[in-house]
């Protein structure tokens, strides 16, 4: 088809030879595009067939006045309709070549082109031929000129032979490094006496030195062009960047109404809630959310709805309950709690009297179950590995302790200056304070909208950050001010106190249902965080001095030695960590206990420390271990052995692994994180040099670290 | 290359008939070659220009696709590029495209003689041409007159 209209076009009326031309061309092209010829993929692209079209067509068809004598002067001459071919390369051909319009007209303002100061790429050319025929000399020289150049095969032998011959390259390599004219050398110039010569070296010389200004001229244009470039491709990408935080901030913020009403759906369904007047009124509330979310306000209703929940629940028996609502593992729990009441009847008695007198209710919070959230935070992938994401002033004093839920969500930190707050680490604003603690805040775990913190005033607090939350909503919508008017115990983010120690809390651990925590009285008690009872305690004293009396195992400090180190601020009961049934701590005289909380005894020691113990972790495989005697050991938890052994310069203060790496801090100013596949320690050092402060905590997830420093400084890294 | 290039900031179009040789042309494009992915701006033009110069048509069509990159690349080359490519594409035969490269630098260079001159030059050889086209339609439909011409008379 093509070739007839080659053929015919200039017998025909030119308008209508044109218009055909451009239809078999379109046709051709298409046809061209459609074959599934994988060489021609470029051909296939949207882009380049828009290219094609314009190129063949143009592509402002319909607005140019269509006289005949127009159309022949502006487009095509003659002698062009002639020697058009529609073969493949030529349609690929005048694709790839086409400039459109707008990108012609799209030229930067700046200085013509006879500005003497700046130079053409054609001067360049014109300076880098002089280089060009030096090296081709330099070849000739070298006996490589019998070869022929005729074919680019051949030519291209020729640059590769110098590469095989060793000697050759090297005088190449050798003269081309010397920035002298090919004929002159420095020998040349120091002995000649002809004045005529070494004229013509200095003009020689001058002239290279012009050619190499000219390329370094060019040169750094093109480096100033590329800097232009990526400053504007870096604000490109803070500019999607931010986008993409919004999106990720609106997804959890809708996520969240989401949780909310399954979680109330599935309350209704379990029929929890009594069907007096009042749950009527709620679920008819939960209805309204259901269908009209934008107009309702969640967090109201989530306060009430907890309300009459707490009401319905008072009423029953709440032993009753728990009962019924324990998993099993906690049934066989309060059966063994049967069995230790009589050993310790005493304290239970003073704990149930304080609990009876104190607190009628059993602590109710709403728990937002993370198993469906669907919402992962991304944002820190965006940022380079190991880059200082932000840094700000949470607290006057040093940070003790701090926990968050997710990369960019909410974080709660604890610090010396005994105030406990609530951050919103996407913009780094303080919520509000958690008050209600005497004393500061020395550990504390959060999981979702669960938060319990231990202080020095020996009680456990439980709060429910959801209701914190969701007065910054109400914040953010302007509707605080009426919320704030409504009943203030509904909104108390504090939802029960755990209070039977009689020292300060220096470490717990929650997992469901099943809270720990160790206190400097030297006990760990167990908490049903249903019903806030306490379940059962662990006397680690009266324990290690039995397990010294049995154990063949010398553990290598007499619990002398750590009381001495008690009194230096440092902890007895450093860390501990439980899952199900399995308890294991780790305290000042250097042991990890391995307890098993259905008979209360220890059932392994780890001994190997040779200082107090600062921070634990286990999985199924391992337990790392971090203490004051600067060293971090992983045990294998099966064999019950040292793993490896990791020795730093100072003291591990808080550490965090996983199966690729362990996070932790040693008293230095940056953050370690050491990869367990490679074994290297990568510093988090801070982005302010002059930032001299040294880091207490850290706490990472999904990519996303936290650290917290003495100076009361929060900063966060992408790892 | 001849010395006075190096005082001329653009080339005349003599330049662009002035082929390089095999050997030269190759090491433009082993300097392409081993700058890879990071192929300077300078290397490729050295390159693409030396294409512009050689007598054979694949080469100069490689030199004007290597051009384009460059001028889709380069915002700051684009004004001179549009003169090189002008030059190219004029080689080629190609010469509505040179007339609106040459336009297209004109616009906004409109006192720069080197470009005026060139625009004038595409547009005398369009032109030029056009009469010779005119001239084969005017012969053809003369023909196509005169046999139409016949064959009726002949029915008559």
């Amino acid at each position: 088809m093509a070739s007839n209209n080659r053929n015919n076009s200039p017998s025909e009326d030119l308008l209508a030879a044109t218009t055909r031309l451009s239809k078999a061309v379109t046709s051709t092209a298409s046809a061209l595009i459609n074959t599934s010829d994988s060489s021609n993929v470029l051909l296939k692209t949207p882009h380049y067939q828009k290219a094609i079209y314009d190129t063949l067509i143009g592509p402002h068809r319909n607005q140019q006045p269509r006289t005949v004598a127009v159309k022949f002067r502006k487009k095509k001459a003659p002698s062009e309709f002639l020697r058009l071919n529609f073969s493949k390369d030529e349609i690929s051909y005048r694709a790839i070549t086409h400039i459109p319009d707008d990108l012609l007209n799209e030229i930067p303002e700046g200085s013509n082109l006879e500005n003497k100061d700046k130079f053409t790429l054609f001067q360049g050319f014109n300076a880098s031929i002089p280089q060009v025929n030096e090296e081709l000399n330099l070849f000739k020289e070298l006996n490589l000129e019998n070869l022929k150049f005729s074919t680019k095969d051949d030519s291209q032998k020729l640059l590769t032979l110098d590469t095989n011959d060793e000697k050759s390259k090297i005088i190449i390599e050798k003269k081309l490094n010397n920035p002298l004219p090919i004929d002159i050398s420095s020998k040349k110039i120091k002995q000649s006496k002809s004045v005529k010569n070494l004229n013509i070296y200095k003009q020689k010389i001058l002239k290279k030195m012009h050619y190499l200004e000219i390329r370094k001229n060019l040169t750094s244009n093109e480096i100033s062009e590329i800097d232009a470039k990526i400053q504007k491709l870096t604000s490109m990408r803070d500019a999607l960047f931010q986008k993409v935080a919004k999106f990720e901030k609106d997804e959890i913020y809708l996520e969240g109404f989401i949780h909310e009403i399954s979680d109330k759906v599935e309350a209704l369904d379990k029929g929890e809630v009594a069907v007096d007047d009042e749950a009527e009124d709620s679920s008819d509330e939960l209805i309204d959310t259901n269908t009209n979310l934008s107009t309702k306000n969640p967090g109201k209703k989530s306060i009430s709805f907890n309300k009459d929940t707490i009401v319905h629940d008072s009423d029953n028996d709440p032993e009753k309950k728990t009962s019924e609502e324990a998993p099993q593992a906690y049934q066989s729990l309060s059966e063994e709690y049967d069995l230790i009441e009589d050993a310790e009847a005493d304290e239970y008695f003073l704990s149930q009297s304080i609990y009876t007198s104190l607190q009628k209710k059993p602590p109710k919070y709403h728990k937002i179950s993370s198993k469906n959230r669907k919402i992962k935070p991304t944002l820190q992938n965006y940022y380079n590995s190991g880059a200082e994401i932000s840094s700000f002033p949470a607290h006057e004093q040093g940070i003790t302790c701090f926990d968050f839920d997710y990369p960019f969500g909410t974080m709660v930190s604890a610090s010396l200056d005994s105030t406990v707050r609530v951050w919103d680490l996407s913009t780094q604003k303080c919520l509000t304070l958690l008050e209600g603690h005497e004393m500061y805040v020395r550990c504390m775990q959060m999981d979702n909208n669960l938060l319990v913190t231990g202080s020095e005033d020996s009680n456990l607090k439980l709060w429910d950050l959801s209701r914190v939350e969701n007065k910054e909503y109400e914040d953010d919508d302007g509707v605080l001010g009426k919320s704030g008017e409504e009943d203030e115990n509904d909104s108390d983010p504090c939802v029960y106190t755990f209070e039977s120690h009689i020292d300060e809390i220096t470490a717990l651990h929650f997992d469901e249902n099943n809270l720990l925590s160790g206190s400097s009285d030297r006990t760990i008690r167990q908490w049903d965080m249903k019903t806030g009872h306490c379940l059962q305690t662990l006397d680690v004293l009266w324990v290690t001095n039995n397990a010294q009396v049995t154990s063949p195992i010398d553990t290598g400090m007499s619990y002398q030695g750590s009381s001495t180190q008690n009194n230096s601020n440092v902890p007895f009961i450093g860390t501990l960590q439980c899952y199900s049934a399995a308890l294991a701590s780790g305290t000042a005289d250097g042991i990890v206990r391995l307890w098993d909380l259905r008979s209360g005894e220890v059932i392994r020691t780890l001994t190997g420390h040779t200082g107090p113990i600062t921070c634990l972790q286990f999985d199924e495989k391992s337990l790392i271990t971090g203490s004051e005697d600067k060293s971090i050991k992983v045990w294998d938890l099966r064999m019950g052995k040292i793993e490896q052994n990791l020795v730093y310069d100072s003291g591990i203060a808080s550490l965090q692994f996983d199966s690729k790496k362990i996070v932790f801090t040693n008293n230095q100013s940056y953050v370690s994180v050491y990869d367990r596949e490679s074994g290297e320690v990568n510093k988090l050092v801070p982005k302010d040099v002059a930032f001299t402060s040294t880091s207490i905590f850290a706490r990472y997830k999904e990519g996303y670290l936290v650290g917290g420093y003495s100076n009361g400084v929060v900063k966060t890294w992408a790892v | 290359m001849t010395k006075k290039d190096s005082v001329n900031y653009l080339p005349a179009l003599a330049d662009a008939y002035d082929p390089l040789s095999a050997e030269q042309l190759e090491i433009l494009n082993q300097q392409v070659i081993s700058e890879g992915e990071m192929a300077s701006v300078q290397s490729k033009f050295n390159y693409a220009w030396g294409l512009i110069k050689s007598d054979l048509k694949e080469e100069q069509k490689l030199g004007v696709k290597i051009l384009t990159e460059v001028f889709k690349d380069s915002p700051q080359r684009r004004r001179e590029c549009l003169y090189y490519l002008a030059i190219g594409t004029y080689k080629l035969g190609d010469y509505s495209d040179s007339r609106r490269y040459a336009e297209a630098l004109v616009n906004h260079e409109p006192d720069n003689a080197q470009a005026i001159a060139l625009k004038r030059m595409v547009e005398d050889r369009i032109s030029k041409e056009s009469l010779i086209g005119v001239g084969i339609i005017a012969g053809t439909v003369a023909i196509g007159a005169t046999v139409l011409a016949s064959l009726l008379r002949r029915r008559r």
